[in-house]
């Protein structure tokens, strides 16, 4: 037993404060009023059977004494909140509130607020915590807070179409010193758990799901939506590849496409059977895509899915006559490049010419005239570190063979950034014309890479998926400059739920895309609950409030009946 | 403390007009009284025939029946009643008590005094007026004549509150002035030290015939209609100053209403046994609807 406001020490001595106080009233002599009446003659006798109390006279009605005190008693424990420890509630208690997608389906959310509710009620205040697990984790009720408030913060609710984010924070409980010693955590709602997540919660945690919902019925919905490259080779076109799940087995039939509100015509559209489709050679012009799944099934989040197609255009590049043709050959193996001294994007030449000094340029100059081997003029309001670190990835740089260019240039190879006017990027001649850096795999990449980030084209997404990381590209061009520090830490970027994700370049949209939400997998099994999860509480306080309320009565018919002072 | 009633208040022409239809009869009053109205003992030369009686020289000739001389051959006069008068004697309460509440109870007391005055001396009945508290006070020596109704009224208005009350002293000393034999009507709450059955040992001392005027409140049988009579108490007597500690509990107040309730019995009981007149006024309602019920036949015997 323990008590939720009060330390035991403080209960037991507001009961002797309690008990010292109604017994010092007991022998209080009483303030009397006054009242002039035509006669006491009658009044004597009644005296006579209830004298007053007086201070320090004989402790009268000690029955009456016990009684007042058992009342304040129970009131005064009341207010404590006791708490009882037995192997029911004595755990530390996680509901979590499965707020994704897995439990958007029929009437699946509103079961498990239901329960969610009634388990609340019997549950020690401070010994319990709800967690909303939506596209991010929220922690929806604190320990200790008044279970009044969780209607109030449900009520913006509802489920989200993102996959549960529920191993998560399983994982989180997994960390050391992070879990009590002894924890329920109790699922509501379908939300899967991942086997190797479950298996490395610590002892002495206990993982069940609250409602035993039955096998998911008929479903289907859309589980991959992305494109690649055209296979026609053309560089300003895309393939979209369509794959539709469930079960039972789905083929899609009742599947159409919109390509910026427009219906694309069936017959570009080429099933390929298992629920796959593809249409080839859509224009890479940054439309928005919308598939959708007509027949109505049990989840209806996973009928429709939408995705921003890149866009891909041919950088025109002008080329000096005087430079390496290495840097000719790797320009025209690139189909989206062209060699033209007309309406140019991106000039390529020799540091200190005069021609096209307009454009962003990439130059190639004496390594006597420059410290490092890359000079990169930035532009924009980054600061130095964040514009170093995109544009290396940006440009590849990264990727290149550095130590070994130092070793053959017996120098260091180094990247000196600066913010000018104009992007530009200017490279030791000699690393061509000397160090190999031509005959190194990462050459055209690099020649590629750099015409790109000096036109300024974004990198472009094959897919975006709500729940899943992001490619490491895609990243630079949709996360917002804090959210990119996120990354420079190591953390994966995830798209929270589906919809639409805003980015410098514009919106994008996110598609929900889970193979274990259109399935209505139920996961792993999970850990033996030590606690069960029905907690129909006793719910000390109000039986100790009624017991309180039973003995004012009997005081009351005691007191008139004239049998208590 | 409340007011008493001013003369003004207290002589009010309704009031009076409203006693016309009341009479006081005597069964029989003493002798020597005043020629008046009520039945007497005393034989004369009233309208009344009461009986025969033989002649004896002196005798009025003209209450000679010829009749019965001529039949008998023997001279008898006819004797008549004398009609007297009843001397009522009004005892007011003037102590402390009957001056606490609002309104106080003197102010039906006064009422009743005057009302019983009037009826009195409408019918040429003398009427005495006296008062007590810790003493007895002859405020009006007993006297006949409407015209007095004033005076008396005006009396009545100057009594002022006095101390304590001490009935049964008082009964004690009015017996002892001789008064000639009548009604003796006590206005009084009652509530003497000495207890109930003191006062009904006191009473039986008096030669004349009695009638109890007991004034009451509501309060009086139910003190939960007191305001602040309620929690625990120092109940303090307005007379001797005496406090009473208590906690008023529905165990006290059920021996509180059990003690009253003896003491009422107590003088109704005494009021049945010794024949005596007793009515029971309520302070707090209108004093005349009150003595309609006394007056039940528009003539109240005693």
């Amino acid at each position: 037993m323990s008590f939720a406001n009060l330390p035991l020490l403080g209960v037991l001595a507001g009961i002797a404060g309690i008990a010292a106080l109604l017994f010092l009233l007991q022998l209080l002599r009483i303030r009397h009023v006054e009242v002039a009446v035509p006669t006491t003659l009658f009044w004597r006798e009644a005296a006579r059977e209830a004298p007053v109390r007086v201070l320090r006279g004989v402790f009268r009605h000690p029955l009456a004494y016990l009684l007042v005190l058992a009342i304040c008693t129970l009131l005064w424990l009341a207010f404590a909140g006791p708490e009882a420890h037995d192997d029911r509630t004595s755990a530390y208690r996680v509901l979590f509130l499965d707020g994704s997608a897995h439990t958007a389906g029929g009437d699946d959310f509103e079961q498990a607020v239901d329960k969610l509710k009634a388990d609340l009620a019997g549950l020690p205040e401070g010994r319990r915590e709800v967690i909303w697990g939506g596209a991010r984790n929220i922690k929806l009720l604190k320990a200790g807070e008044d279970r009044l408030l969780l209607d109030r913060r449900l009520a913006s609710l509802a489920p989200e179409a993102a996959p549960s984010a529920l191993n998560e924070q399983l994982r989180l409980l997994s960390l050391p010193g992070v879990a009590p010693a002894s924890l329920e955590f109790v699922i509501y709602g379908r939300a899967p758990a991942e086997l190797a997540v479950v298996e490395r919660l610590p002892t002495g945690t206990g993982l069940s799901r609250a409602i035993d919902y039955p096998d998911g019925g008929s479903n289907h919905g859309i589980t991959a939506l992305g494109v690649n490259p055209a296979a026609s080779g053309r560089w300003d076109r895309l393939d979209l590849l369509i794959r539709v799940a469930g079960t039972p087995d789905a083929v899609g039939d009742d599947m159409t496409v919109e390509i910026a509100g427009a219906p694309l015509g069936d017959d570009r559209l080429e099933r390929l059977g298992d629920g796959v489709a593809m249409v080839r050679d859509l224009a890479a012009d940054g439309r928005e895509v919308e598939v959708r799944l007509e027949a109505s099934d049990e989840l209806a989040l996973d009928n429709v899915a939408r995705l921003t197609l890149p866009t891909r255009r041919v950088l025109r590049v002008a080329l000096a006559d005087e430079l390496d043709p290495a840097i000719r050959h790797a320009i025209e193996a690139d189909p989206g490049l062209t060699i033209t001294d007309e309406d140019a994007s991106v000039a390529i030449r020799v540091r200190g010419a005069e021609a096209f000094s307009d454009l962003p340029a990439l130059e190639f100059a004496p390594a006597a005239d420059q410290t490092t081997a890359f000079e990169i003029d930035y532009t924009g309001n980054d600061s130095a570190e964040l514009a170093l670190r995109t544009s290396v990835a940006a440009l590849g740089l990264d990727q290149i063979d550095a130590a070994g260019l130092a070793a053959e240039a017996q120098r260091p190879v180094g990247v000196q950034l600066r913010h000018a006017e104009l992007p530009g990027i200017s490279v030791w001649d000699e690393l061509l014309a000397h160090y190999n850096f031509t005959g190194s795999r990462s050459f055209p990449l690099f020649v590629s890479r750099a015409v790109r980030w000096l036109a300024g084209e974004p990198a472009w997404h094959p897919y975006l998926a709500a729940g899943k990381p992001l490619p490491r590209a895609t990243v630079w061009s949709l996360a917002a400059d804090a959210e990119a520090s996120l990354d420079a830490l190591g953390a994966d970027h995830l798209l929270g739920a589906a919809g639409t994700v805003s980015s410098s370049r514009g919106d994008q949209a996110v598609a929900l895309l889970s193979d274990t939400v259109t399935e209505r997998r139920s996961g792993t099994p999970l850990l033996a609950s030590q606690a069960g999860g029905d907690f129909a509480g006793t719910g000390i306080v109000t039986w100790l409030i009624l017991a309180a309320l039973l003995l004012l009565g009997a005081e009351w018919y005691l007191y008139q009946r004239g049998l208590m002072p | 403390m409340a007011n008493a009633l001013t003369l003004s208040e207290l002589f009010d022409p309704d009031f009076l007009a409203a006693l016309q239809p009341f009479s006081l009869h005597a069964r029989r009053v003493a002798r020597d009284g005043r020629p008046a109205e009520q039945t007497s003992r005393d034989r004369g030369f009233g309208l009344e025939f009461a009986d025969f009686k033989s002649y004896v020289p002196g005798d009025d000739l003209r209450a000679i029946d010829w009749n019965i001389y001529r039949r008998l051959g023997r001279l008898f006069v006819r004797v008549f009643e004398e009609r007297r008068d009843l001397p009522v004697y009004l005892l007011v309460d003037r102590s402390s008590s009957m001056y606490l509440e609002d309104p106080p109870r003197i102010n039906a007391g006064l009422r009743v005094a005057l009302a019983l005055a009037s009826i009195a001396l409408g019918q040429h009945d003398s009427v005495g007026l006296f008062s007590f508290s810790g003493v007895l006070n002859i405020d009006a020596k007993a006297a006949a004549g409407k015209h007095r109704l004033v005076s008396f009224a005006e009396r009545l208005a100057l009594l002022d509150e006095r101390d304590r009350t001490d009935l049964t002293g008082t009964l004690g000393e009015l017996a002892g002035h001789r008064l000639r034999r009548g009604l003796l009507v006590v206005i009084s709450d009652f509530f003497d030290p000495a207890g109930a059955d003191e006062v009904a040992q006191a009473l039986t001392l008096c030669r004349h015939r009695l009638l109890l005027v007991q004034l009451v409140k509501q309060t009086d049988a139910d003190p939960t209609l007191h305001a602040d009579l309620h929690g625990d108490l120092r109940l303090l007597d307005c007379e001797s100053g005496d406090a009473v500690d208590l906690t008023v509990t529905p165990a006290t107040l059920a021996r509180y209403r059990e003690s009253y309730q003896e003491f009422n019995e107590r003088l109704t009981r005494f009021a049945t046994d010794y024949d005596a007149g007793f009515v029971r006024i309520d302070a707090d309602e209108d004093v005349l609807d009150q003595l309609g019920g006394l007056f039940e036949t528009g003539s109240l015997v005693v």
